[in-house]
């Protein structure tokens, strides 16, 4: 019998690579694991201000689960006095303006109007990072900055590189704790993607 | 306990795939199965390729449209797994046209 070819044997080995790394993805609590060594202990002290990133929304105007559940974060903190002023944050597309529609989330949930500060434009953390800066003016210090927990160690770089002190308020929009194999693939793809982003940050001396 | 469930869930399906392929007089070889679990390694390989290209050609391409269009094309498009099961579907095409070239 021939023997295979060695891109065949290469295609082999790398199908056995795949098929290893989903069994173990899936079945095993490794990206749990992953997943746990990434995430930041929350630091919830008083504030300048609470800096609330955005997170994507629908074409129809409804939140992403992941901005919704910031905005939440967001407000419970402003809420419970633990900084004056809201930030909220969010690229403008079309019709659609996530942060103006948390703002009237924040609004509804009795934050005052004059509490809210609406920034808008900041497509990647390192742009909401500098529009950030120029909404708080450059005397802003301290801030209480919420993103996804898997995020916050990136975005607490770029915004500790644009002159704050980061006190992190993560929100778990990972599911952390999931046990199917769905979200445990979910889960790793989110870390993979994190990681890589991470690296990218790092070589193009962003952070 | 989910996974038990699901994977329990494929066998019983084999089982009764080759129970159903026995019955009506084509029994599969278990001498077959060698090569038809190199095949699936292969595709799985080539999925894995067509995957990396891709996000590769996404990156790049999302750089030069920045770069050259005050266009703004996002990284986080190529992270739609959509694109893993497109990659997977590239792998099946090119798999069966390289055995049809070669007469498998």
């Amino acid at each position: 019998m021939k023997a295979p070819a060695r891109e065949v044997l290469v295609l082999r080995v790398l199908g056995a690579a795949v098929l290893a790394s989903f069994f173990t993805a899936a079945f095993t609590p490794l990206a749990n694991a992953l997943h746990a060594r990434l995430v930041v202990t929350p630091r919830l002290e008083r504030a300048e201000a609470i800096v609330v990133l955005g997170a994507g929304v629908s074409t129809l105007g409804t939140l992403s689960d992941s901005s919704l559940r910031r905005a939440l974060l967001g407000i419970e903190l402003q809420r419970r006095g633990l900084a004056p002023r809201l930030l909220l944050l969010g690229p403008t597309g079309g019709d659609v303006d996530e942060a103006g529609i948390r703002a009237a989330l924040a609004r509804s949930l009795g934050v005052r109007d004059d509490a809210i500060l609406q920034v808008t434009g900041g497509r990647t953390t390192r742009e909401e990072a500098a529009r950030t800066r120029a909404a708080l003016g450059p005397g802003a210090r301290r801030i209480l900055l919420v993103t996804g927990a898997l995020h916050m160690t990136r975005a607490a770089a770029l915004y500790e590189r644009a002159g704050f002190e980061v006190l992190p308020a993560p929100v778990d929009d990972a599911s952390g704790g999931g046990v199917s194999p769905q979200s445990r693939l979910a889960l790793l793809v989110r870390v993979g993607i994190e990681l890589t982003a991470r690296a990218y940050h790092r070589v193009a001396g962003y952070v | 306990m989910e996974g038990v469930f699901l994977l329990s869930l494929v066998a019983l399906t084999s089982a009764g795939a080759l129970a159903y392929a026995a019955r009506r007089g084509r029994a599969l070889p278990l001498a077959a199965f060698r090569q038809a679990a190199w095949r699936t390694l292969e595709c799985l390989g080539l999925t894995v390729v067509f995957f990396g290209a891709n996000l590769l050609a996404g990156a790049l391409l999302s750089g030069l449209v920045r770069a050259a269009t005050p266009l703004f094309v996002s990284l986080y498009l190529s992270t739609d797994v959509s694109l893993l099961v497109l990659s997977a579907l590239q792998a099946l095409v090119f798999q069966h046209w390289l055995a049809a070239r070669r007469g498998r």
